[in-house]
């Protein structure tokens, strides 16, 4: 093989956890493991559907079974879609995104723990794990848009070109929110593992309390009229992921800019201001989460 | 001769008492033995010479595995630090990472990177894996299927090209059969000659006496005795 041994490379210093050289160097590290990324995430992929016959086309079983609840059954039984116009669309827009969000933290979640063997034995930057569940979610997230597609097809109407631009904001805060989140909650669940289950239930929660399968202003009027009112709709818009739902509606429900749609018109500047001061949030948030990532992974690997 | 590693005043602790979830965390926080530590390492300092071989020597639940999963990184000292190169392979557990429903020859691909070696590096030396490991007839097979001496062997041939400037190995004596050992004993003897380091880690005299230039004998977690071999395998005996 590679025969005599050419010269002696770069060193490295191990030092006490918490003791970490930077959120810079951290990020080189992760950098440098991006090979690593890539196999990880081609492992998760190839073993998933491993033996089975839709492989990855088994991914837009579920969206497409969400499609027909909620276009059919909340959609028409309920009679949602006679005050939302193309029902089945709005609540797709923000189902695949609360899909990609949720599946990356829940699998983020137990990332460390499920390679946990992983972990014990071998040395690599441990962001790489909760980031490779991000990945992971992201391939399918970008696989199931051709439902969406499909769902276009299906109503012959197409989103706005220019409202695409609210794109931009809501992927900037999914990924440091998702990504961080899943940090923070990996790590403690090694600590406390009842961390995954927090974490399940916050999610359905999120879900629920996220204008996902209603419109915003629906939640918007209700908390108007309790005692407190303006509090309670602030901190409704405090959700990051409520956010990012309203904006991905704003760019791909194609109602929106129309009369049809005019019952959901709140997109006025205050919401971009908000939009983007989130993304800034967001941001500061997965440094945080990094550093406390950092401080913890060090020692976890004793819990494992 | 330089110095490849340099271990400066490193300790180690371990929490006595354990605690799972978060009601045993509240309840138990003020019980008497929750902050009660254990030194599994205490102030070890030495060096390894530029292309040497050191002897880790100890009895069973010395420190040695803990000393030498913090030089992998694996573990984080609690107090002191370890430079080391970059290009270190761990021998610790061979096979760590294989996917179950993976072909062997699929995992050597992802194994090698999570060892930190680039695919397109790995791919010059893939032949001399597969050829090492003896189990060409099986490469494309999931290794679910593979015996637990398979699994060795693929895992021992992916460690041991990875090309690093230091090798950290734990008992290899223990990998598969008679001649698949002679051939990585002969095959650590070759990364010897090629100007390598290594630190290895035994219970076993002879292999201190065949293959070390150095040795450290470590007992209860602090360094007894370091130095040549003989001096080392001496300290060992008079242990009580």
């Amino acid at each position: 093989m590679s025969g005599q041994l050419k010269k002696r490379g770069p060193t490295v210093t191990l030092v006490p956890a918490g003791r970490s050289s930077g959120v810079f160097k951290d990020f080189k590290d992760l950098l440098s493991a991006k090979e690593l990324l890539t196999a990880l995430v081609s492992r998760e992929l190839a073993g998933k559907y491993k033996g089975s016959f839709l492989g990855l086309g088994w991914t837009l079983i579920r969206p497409l079974v969400m499609l027909f609840i909620y276009s059919v059954v909340i959609g028409e039984f309920l009679g949602a879609s006679r005050s939302i116009a193309q029902f089945a669309i709005f609540v797709l827009v923000g189902l695949l995104f609360w899909n990609l969000i949720s599946d990356s933290i829940n699998v983020g979640a137990v990332s460390l723990t499920t390679n946990s063997t992983l972990l014990k034995k071998v040395w690599f930057p441990r962001e790489v794990l909760p980031l490779t569940s991000f990945a992971v979610a992201t391939v399918h997230f970008l696989v199931q848009i051709i439902v969406l597609v499909f769902a276009y097809l299906l109503f012959s109407s197409w989103p706005n070109v220019q409202n695409l631009l609210y794109l931009l904001p809501a992927v900037l805060i999914v990924f440091p929110v998702a990504f961080g989140m899943s940090l923070i909650f990996s790590v403690l669940n090694v600590r406390f593992r009842d961390t995954q289950y927090i974490v399940e239930v916050g999610l359905v929660l999120g879900f629920w309390l996220s204008p996902i399968v209603y419109p915003w202003n629906f939640a918007h009027q209700f908390l108007a009229s309790l005692p407190f009112g303006w509090f309670w709709q602030q901190l409704y818009l405090l959700n990051p992921f409520g956010l990012v739902v309203m904006a991905v509606q704003q760019a791909l429900w194609p109602p929106i800019a129309t009369a049809a749609g005019s019952a959901y018109q709140f997109f006025d500047s205050p919401f971009a201001t908000r939009l983007w001061l989130s993304v800034l949030a967001s941001w500061v948030f997965l440094y945080v989460a990094q550093r406390i990532f950092v401080r913890m992974a060090g020692t976890v690997v004793v819990d494992l | 001769m330089s110095t490849v590693v340099s271990i400066e005043n490193v300790s180690r602790e371990f929490r006595k008492y354990y605690q799972r979830t978060f009601k045993e965390f509240l309840t138990d926080r003020h019980a008497k033995n929750f902050n009660k530590v254990f030194m599994a390492l205490e102030n070890i300092t030495f060096q390894v010479k530029d292309g040497s071989t050191l002897g880790l020597l100890g009895r069973n639940g010395s420190g040695k595995s803990t000393l030498l999963k913090i030089i992998s990184g694996v573990l984080t000292p609690s107090s002191g630090q370890v430079i080391r190169p970059v290009s270190t392979a761990a021998l610790l557990e061979l096979g760590a990472g294989f996917q179950p429903e993976m072909t062997g020859l699929e995992n050597i691909l992802l194994n090698s990177s999570i060892l930190g070696r680039s695919r397109k590096d790995t791919e010059l030396v893939i032949d001399d894996i597969i050829d090492f490991s003896g189990i060409s007839e099986f490469i494309d097979t999931p290794v679910k299927f593979y015996s637990s001496g398979m699994y060795a062997r693929l895992g021992f041939a992916i460690a041991i090209h990875t090309d690093p400037e230091l090798l950290l190995v734990d008992e290899i004596l223990a990998v598969g059969d008679g001649p698949f050992q002679k051939k990585c004993l002969d095959r650590i003897k070759e990364m010897q000659n090629e100007g390598r380091s290594i630190i290895l880690v035994t219970h076993d005299i002879g292999t201190i006496q065949n293959f070390c230039d150095a040795a450290v004998v470590l007992d209860k977690g602090k360094v007894i005795a370091q130095g040549d071999t003989k001096e080392a395998i001496d300290a060992y005996h008079a242990l009580p």
